[in-house]
């Protein structure tokens, strides 16, 4: 046996000792792999993320399972209660409001808690898993800085100030406050008052020109949490917090797809490189990574939509992979001198690259070397972005089409014709695995954005977040689920048309036109402009609702009627 | 047979054809069915003189719509009054077509001298002035040169277009002082605008500029403007004096029809026979007048001039003929032949049937009456299956059908009125034959019967197809058992009920959800008004209070309850046309909600809300027939009112609904009482 095709792609696949080769990990190539958890699950994770809430464990509590609202609460809630109780009003009593203020009666209580999530203190008594994926930082954080990170830590802070303290006079909020303080003895103590650092690692960004550029979406995701912090006092407590939720619900999964086509187009325009022998210049390459193509289409017809992109997601990760572990390969060799193209080296070449095969009757097959030379402390970047411990796309494309002939060489040596076709076969081997999205991080993602953009089965329906503030509609089951309908439910498009009125009034002091909301849509990469009947359905939708004061033929310059003018 | 070449000029004003888009060249003579009579053409008339006899300031008139609402015509109405006073005063015409200077196929702007000033005219902000140039820095630089050369200017204006300038001028500092003025352009264009602050003043290098502004978009041009209830009725219409005038007999018998010898099987003359009757045009207007209220977005004059061309003839590819168009009356001349003229046969009649005023309106998509295309599923092929069983007669029926529906312009005249999935498909009076009862008319029955719907609006094509009808009845009583008789009669009777009940549904405007409709439209007029309801009678607030539930309670989460006092509700008809200054009418009914009389806010209520609201609490139809979607819309209002003010804050008191109830009570910020209740 010998370090093959078959063994490459055995040591590509993600592991937890290495998920993925070291200039990968991390970059702005890497989207994450984020998996679904409930609407608001993903904002109580955030909240209690922001403000250094840490999960409970049984054995954190004295045996008490964290689920079990009712017990803590007798215990270490009840004691603490600053109320003035008029006759006889115990405890037990309480608990039964309480427990209708953490859980949602519709729900079985151990399986499907609820929380209303009006006072960031409240995260105490969620039981958030500890392995829950880390959705501040791999996908709020992110988005954020992207957008700006100049603005970053002042937008952050006030996001942070208007969860924590909000506008005094909620009587809900007080309410909640009142009966569900905790306890001194979980460890209580101050909200964490420090900034939220900026996103560490490269920035997704447009390099092409100067100063950078943000992605759209994570603009309008930016904008559209300043438009929500300047409401906030307009608002009562629960439907503000209700709204916030249903934007990190409907802009992370979308940055994320975002994220997933960038990826793709990076892989490709890898390849592309290695065909043609020649690298395209920066501003082309920068554009076919980022270009502004819709991800989704606004569509009232069942289309599958959404498994595609993450299906080449997933594609163009490995691939990205397979070349950086190849070119690391490669870079050993000429560590150790060896030139792939001297036949006079082939011998060591051969035996230096052997010490790589995984044979199953080894306890312990050696991994890929770890990341030396030029890729060594560096993450991949986007193209044009020269930071420190960046590599840019564009200059390791240039380094791939220079020493093509020795990758090349070293392909020929794992008994494929060329670098490109060494990518085709070891992906081949790893292709069944994973792109059906049947298992691993594929699965989860698409899960992720397609329960979170569209809860599809009855049980994952959330009374909190009924299907009317839902982006994509799925069939129950099978086959069907995987055809989407993309049609904006009546509450988000109430919510958008809000943010966008509100937007358009701090910024230009005007009212809001459809084409804002179209703007929005563009942003987010959901399509309604280039289909006529699309752009129909929108617009009847948005007129039934009573959204859109409107003339037939006003098309764009229709006028939007939010639903509460402040 | 000789031609009418007005029903061939109908054909310019449908959606392919460019008769419906006002332009400088139409100044002059503009075509037949464009109406100078309304309010906005008066005022344009108005205004002509204003300026021409010297306006004490100057006048800048913004025409605020959407392509198509008629902004070009009102253009056209005043440049015709002031070349109108100028040859009444012997001075040259000051506006010619031909002198406009930018712009491309329209010419973007024209500037011309009058007695008193100068006035200009800016004819589409929305087009570039130059190629490349941008449109919104066009409009605000023509502004700036319009008050420096101190001219009147009326200019036709998209709302896009003017947001776009208005963003402009913020970001532009010597358009800074044009900002003010288009931001209240824009504000008071809003359907919320009153009449009162439709015109202001501004001043600006030491000139006065009278700035006023109207909305083509507010008033339906199916408002009669009349004394009864304008918003209800039709009569005198722009659209009904569109239709009189596109009916009008020297239009038809006196221009050729007369003479023709197909006059009794052509579509198009009877169709224009139909429109002609007062009563079948009134519930015409009142079918359109009902879908425009329910899709909530108004019919423009394109679509209706649109419109009209379809049902009195149809659209120009329904007269294609081997890739060659035919004049109308050639096509309808190939269709008849004999002594006395009669449909050639089963598909010529069938055709001919096909561009009825109710099949136009309701079967653009199905033109035999039938849903045979595969996008709809093939819903009624069954029928042709049967009718085939009947071989001879029934076999050339079922091939004829499949024919007409194969060949037929499905996708052609206007879409959103028309279309498969166009508003006008909801109305259908064959879809929902509960009103048939009111007219004592009965939908089964044999053919015989069914002959009987809307016997007195029938022409020579209906009696032509109820004998088709008559022979298939027949062909079917002598078909075997084992084919299944009671299935073909089944089919017969479905397609010719579809037929005789749409004609009856479209001459008697009876339409599903009119009753309601027509409720919602008189409480435009009188929003305080008594409705019928199955056990007396109610009223629109006494609605809206059961849609609000019981207890003026609202629920903060499941199980916790606050009080927010006594919700009063005072619902508020539309805004009437205003005469002094002229302004539009809109339709907007709106609920007043409020605890207390300094405490108000307005919250709309569109058409399919009290629709469903009506169904919901009057009708009592079954929780399963209202989505939640609808339901929750219908308690919008309450959200509405109790978010704008800000019900959630500083409440007294909470209650908890669980068992046992409790009662939270605020004391003050930090301190709550509890008590059991």
């Amino acid at each position: 046996m010998a370090f093959n095709v078959k063994n490459f792609a055995d040591q590509v696949r993600p592991s937890p000792k290495r998920p993925s080769p070291e200039p990968f990990d991390n970059s702005v190539f890497d989207a994450g792999s984020p998996q679904y958890v409930r609407p608001e699950d993903l904002f109580l994770d955030i909240q209690a993320r922001l403000f250094g809430l840490k999960p409970f464990r049984a054995k954190d509590l004295a045996g008490i399972e964290p689920s079990n609202f009712r017990a803590r609460w007798l215990r270490d809630g009840a004691p603490n209660l600053q109320l003035q109780r008029i006759g006889h009003v115990n405890n037990d009593q309480l608990a039964d409001a309480v427990m209708s203020l953490l859980r949602s009666p519709q729900r079985k209580n151990e399986f499907h808690p609820t929380l209303l999530p009006v006072v960031p203190t409240l995260s105490y008594y969620k039981n958030i898993k500890a392995n829950l994926p880390n959705f501040l930082n791999d996908q709020f954080r992110p988005a954020l800085s992207f957008a700006d990170e100049t603005e970053f830590a002042g937008r952050t802070s006030s996001l942070k100030d208007k969860l924590r303290n909000g506008t005094p006079g909620d009587t809900l909020k007080e309410l909640t406050m009142s009966l569900l303080r905790p306890a001194t003895s979980l460890g209580y103590s101050p909200l964490d008052p420090d900034p939220l650092p900026l996103h560490v690692g490269p920035l997704l960004k447009n390099y092409s020109v100067a100063p950078s550029r943000p992605l759209p979406v994570c603009d309008s995701f930016g904008e559209a949490i300043d438009a929500l912090i300047s409401i906030e006092s307009l608002l009562p407590r629960v439907l503000w917090t209700r709204w916030l939720t249903a934007t990190l619900r409907l802009w992370l999964p979308l940055f994320f797809l975002k994220r997933c086509t960038v990826t793709a187009a990076a892989a490709h325009a890898a390849k592309s490189s290695l065909a043609n022998s020649s690298v395209v210049p920066l501003p082309a390459l920068t554009d076919s990574l980022l270009a502004g193509r819709p991800v989704l289409r606004g569509s009232n017809e069942w289309l599958n939509q959404l498994a595609p992109i993450v299906q080449n997601y997933v594609r163009g990760r490995f691939e990205l992979s397979i070349l950086l572990e190849l070119s690391n390969l490669y870079q050993r060799l000429l560590n150790q001198g060896l030139d792939p193209l001297n036949t006079a080296h082939a011998a060591k070449v051969r035996q230096e690259l052997d010490v790589y095969e995984v044979d199953s009757r080894r306890a312990n097959n050696p991994s890929l070397p770890p990341a030396s030379g030029m890729f060594s402390s560096v993450k991949l970047a986007m193209p044009g972005d020269s930071g420190a411990g960046r590599l840019p796309l564009n200059d390791w494309l240039a380094w791939l089409v220079a020493n093509q002939s020795s990758l090349d060489a070293v392909a020929r040596i794992l008994n494929t014709a060329n670098t490109v076709d060494l990518i085709e076969r070891v992906y081949g081997y790893i292709r069944p695995d994973y792109e059906p999205l049947k298992s691993g991080f594929g699965k989860n993602a698409l899960e992720y954005v397609a329960f979170a953009l569209g809860a599809p089965r009855k049980v994952d329906r959330d009374p909190e977040f009924p299907d009317e503030f839902n982006l994509i509609y799925r069939g129950e089951g099978g086959r069907r689920a995987r055809r989407v309908l993309v049609q904006p439910g009546p509450q988000l498009l109430a919510l958008l048309v809000q943010l966008v009125s509100s937007q358009s009034r701090r910024k230009f002091g005007t009212s809001a036109k459809l084409s804002d909301l179209l703007d929005v849509f563009d942003a987010l990469g959901i399509d309604f402009r280039s289909n006529p009947e699309d752009f129909e359905g929108l617009k009847l939708q948005l007129l039934t609702l009573g959204l859109l004061q409107s003339s037939a033929d006003a098309a764009e310059a229709a006028s939007l009627n939010p639903r509460y003018s402040f | 047979m000789k031609r009418n070449d007005f029903a061939l000029g109908l054909l310019n004003y449908s959606a392919e054809r460019d008769d419906s888009i006002g332009r400088p060249e139409r100044w002059g003579s503009p075509p037949p069915l464009l109406i100078s009579s309304t309010p906005l053409h008066d005022e344009m008339s108005a205004l002509a003189d204003e300026v021409w006899g010297g306006a004490p300031h100057l006048v800048w008139y913004f025409l605020i719509g959407g392509p198509g609402n008629g902004k070009s015509e009102a253009v056209g109405a005043f440049v015709r009054r002031l070349n109108s006073n100028a040859k009444q005063a012997s001075l040259p015409l000051v506006f010619d077509s031909s002198k406009g200077h930018d712009g491309g196929t329209v010419s973007y702007w024209f500037q011309e001298k009058i007695p008193h000033g100068e006035i200009a005219l800016l004819q589409d902000i929305s087009i570039p002035k130059k190629i490349g140039s941008d449109p919104a820095e066009d409009v605000l630089a023509s502004l700036s040169l319009c008050a420096e050369s101190g001219a009147h200017l009326v200019a036709c204006a998209n709302r896009g277009m003017l947001l776009r300038a208005t963003r402009l001028a913020r970001a532009m500092p010597p358009y800074e002082w044009l900002l003010p003025i288009l931001e209240n352009i824009d504000k008071q264009s809003q359907e919320t605008s009153i009449a009162a602050n439709a015109h202001w003043k501004v001043g600006h290098d030491g000139r006065e500029i009278e700035i006023r502004v109207w909305p083509l978009d507010h008033e339906s041009i199916l408002h009669s403007g009349g004394n009864g209830n304008p918003w209800a009725e039709t009569d005198g219409s722009l659209f009904d004096q569109v239709i009189a005038t596109a009916v009008a007999q020297e239009r038809w018998e006196d221009a050729a029809c007369d003479k023709c010898l197909a006059r009794e099987f052509c579509p198009m003359i009877a169709d224009a026979h139909w429109l002609r009757d007062p009563d079948r045009r009134r519930s015409f207007l009142r079918i359109l007048r009902h879908a425009e209220v329910w899709s909530g977005q108004r019919i423009v004059l394109r679509e209706a001039l649109g419109l009209v061309s379809t049902v009195l003839v149809g659209t120009p590819s329904d007269f294609v003929e081997n890739g060659k168009e035919l004049h109308p009356c050639d096509w309808v001349e190939k269709r008849v032949s004999g002594t006395p003229v009669k449909p050639k046969n089963e598909q010529s009649l069938i055709e001919l049937v096909s561009h009825r005023v109710y099949q136009d309106l309701f079967g653009r998509a199905a033109p035999t009456g039938l849903v045979l295309d595969r996008q709809h599923h093939r819903r009624d092929e069954w029928i042709c299956e049967k009718l085939q069983t009947l071989n001879g007669i029934g076999k050339t029926v079922a091939l004829a059908l499949r024919t007409v529906d194969r060949d037929f312009a499905k996708q052609a005249g206007p879409l959103r009125l028309l279309g498969a999935d166009g508003i006008l498909h909801h109305f259908d009076p064959s879809v929902d034959n509960a009103w048939c009862s009111k007219h004592s008319l009965s939908t089964d029955g044999q053919v015989l019967d069914l002959r009987q719907l809307g016997a007195e609006h029938q022409t020579g094509l209906e009696r032509e197809l109820g004998d088709l009808f008559a022979r298939l009845e027949d062909a079917t009583r002598i078909i075997p058992p084992h084919k299944d008789p009671a299935k073909v009669f089944a089919a017969v009777y479905r397609w010719a009920s579809t037929i005789f009940v749409r004609l009856a549904g479209t001459a008697l405007g009876e339409t599903p959800d009119a009753e309601s409709l027509t409720d919602y439209l008189s409480l435009l007029l009188q929003p305080l008004r008594p409705l019928p309801a199955t056990s007396g009678q109610t009223t629109l607030r006494d609605l809206m209070q059961s849609v609000a539930g019981s207890e003026n309670r609202i629920e903060l989460v499941p199980s916790f309850v606050a009080s927010v006092g006594s919700l009063q509700l005072k619902p508020a008809g539309a805004r009437g046309r205003s005469n002094d200054p002229r302004w539009p009418a809109n339709d907007r009914l709106t609920l007043q909600v409020s605890t207390s009389p300094t405490d108000s806010s307005s919250v709309l209520l569109t058409a399919t809300t009290f629709i469903d609201a009506w169904r919901k609490h009057i009708k009592r139809v079954a929780a399963w027939n209202i989505s939640p979607a609808i339901d929750k819309l219908m308690q919008a209002w309450r959200e509405d009112f109790t978010v704008k003010r800000g019900q959630f804050r500083n409440l007294e008191s909470v209650e908890f609904l669980g068992n046992p109830p409790l009662e939270f009570e605020f004391i003050s910020a930090t301190e709550v009482q509890v008590r059991t209740k």
